[in-house]
């Protein structure tokens, strides 16, 4: 009989006509068997009732494997692609596009918003008009001045980012265009400008850095009527 | 022409994400298996599919044909986990359970069973991982949900015909392995 055909592992895939019984439990445990493949099961296991086994055997051990190959899979279901690097030049592409947005963008309407919009143009004396006219044009980083606000360590320009994309009460100011370079390595170009961002923090008061009576530094209490009211941005 | 201006056109590094993040979704169950075929013992499963992963982000732009991802996938998946069997295997301390604590009844029936159940899966996974790989690969492909025969031979570059002569020989094999696994050692 066919059916007790040697089994060899080492006979080529096209070489094998395996066993008629062998194929059909496959087919049966793949829940692919055609209407016949059932009949000829069926009529292979009345002459020999071991297949009956056979095809319970490998029922079986298809179930087991499909539960020792489930934590697997669910393993494969946990793991994400990693975020995408990109290159230098794509990124140094994208700021430059970013940039010469800013410059056209920048260029047709600075001009005009810059009244509407107050006493924040971009440029330092539009800043520090909302200040006393008392106060330095443009204090020295590291070195406040009186009359200047004390800044306390802020979150950093991507957490201000995020904060604003999730709807925080801050603002994104228009771009400021500082200088175009040629890029690196002669490709593109490098543009170089600031991103201003609006941030809010509720403070139990403001102080300036002043003088004391011998002449050291010292916190001084800032009316906050005196100084630049939100709606002026 | 068509395809070669599709090929061309801009997207963006959002779009270029998004595709690759669905490729990926769509393809790591069956690239899991292809692991599990082929990596060593000792490696985690988990670590290789983030390599192929990773590979995927990196390079998968380069695939100029989207028909071919499957086979290329496949190759990465195999690579990785040769590159696992090269890497030297560091001794794992045995942390085993030992003596746990006593459980009413009917939770250590059911503990019971499915301590049984899970042998009888960790001896069906230990005994196909000793079938040659073409049996091997295909009997684990084949038991990831929703892949057919045709998307195995796909993968796996080889007419339907011979991943059915596969699949059964596989069966036969290991059911062979099981029974002679299971048969009383003569004296």
């Amino acid at each position: 009989m066919t059916d007790e055909a040697t089994f060899d592992e080492t006979t080529h895939d096209d070489d094998w006509n395996g066993t008629r019984v062998d194929r059909l439990i496959s087919r049966i445990v793949d829940r692919c068997a055609e209407p016949g493949d059932w009949g000829d099961f069926a009529a292979l296991a009345h002459a020999e009732p071991a297949h009956w086994e056979q095809l319970l055997s490998t029922l079986r051990t298809d179930v087991a494997l499909r539960g020792a190959l489930a934590g697997a899979l669910a393993t494969a279901d946990e793991v994400e692609t990693p975020a995408p690097r990109l290159s230098h030049w794509r990124q140094w592409t994208g700021w430059a596009a970013a940039g010469l947005l800013a410059l056209c963008w920048a260029g047709s309407t600075w001009n005009a918003a810059a009244p509407a919009r107050g006493s924040l143009a971009p440029s330092h004396s539009g800043l520090v008009a909302s200040q006393p006219a008392s106060l330095p044009a443009s204090p020295v980083v590291g070195q406040p001045a009186p009359g200047s606000m004390t800044t306390v360590p802020g979150p950093t320009a991507e957490d201000a980012l995020a904060a604003w994309r999730a709807d925080k009460p801050i603002e994104q100011l228009p771009l400021r265009l500082m200088g175009t370079r040629p890029g690196p390595a002669g490709r593109g170009i490098e543009v170089l400008f600031v991103r201003p961002v609006v941030e809010s923090a509720v403070v139990d008061g403001v102080y300036s850095m002043g003088t004391d009576e011998l002449g050291r530094p010292a916190p001084v209490p800032v009316d906050p009527a005196t100084l630049a009211a939100p709606d002026k941005l | 022409m068509t395809g070669e201006a599709q090929r061309s056109s801009p997207r963006t590094a959002s779009q270029n994400a998004a595709t690759v993040d669905a490729q990926w979704r769509e393809h790591r169950r069956w690239v899991a298996a292809v692991l599990l075929a082929h990596m060593p013992r000792h490696a985690e499963l988990e670590d290789l599919l983030q390599d192929v992963a990773l590979t995927l982000v990196a390079r998968g732009h380069e695939l100029r044909e989207p028909a071919a991802l499957r086979g290329w996938l496949r190759t990465v998946a195999l690579n990785t986990a040769r590159m696992a069997a090269r890497r030297v295997r560091l001794p794992v301390a045995d942390t085993a359970g030992e003596g746990g604590e006593q459980l009413p009844d009917p939770a250590v029936e059911r503990r019971e069973r499915q301590r049984d159940a899970a042998a009888e899966a960790e001896q069906a996974l230990k005994l196909t991982r000793e079938l040659p790989d073409p049996y091997r690969e295909a009997l684990l492909l084949r038991c990831v949900d929703g892949l057919s025969q045709k998307q195995i031979a796909e993968t796996l570059g080889v007419p339907e015909t011979t991943v059915e002569t596969r699949l059964a020989r596989a069966r036969r094999m290991l059911r062979d392995k099981l029974e002679r696994a299971s048969a009383p050692t003569a004296c």
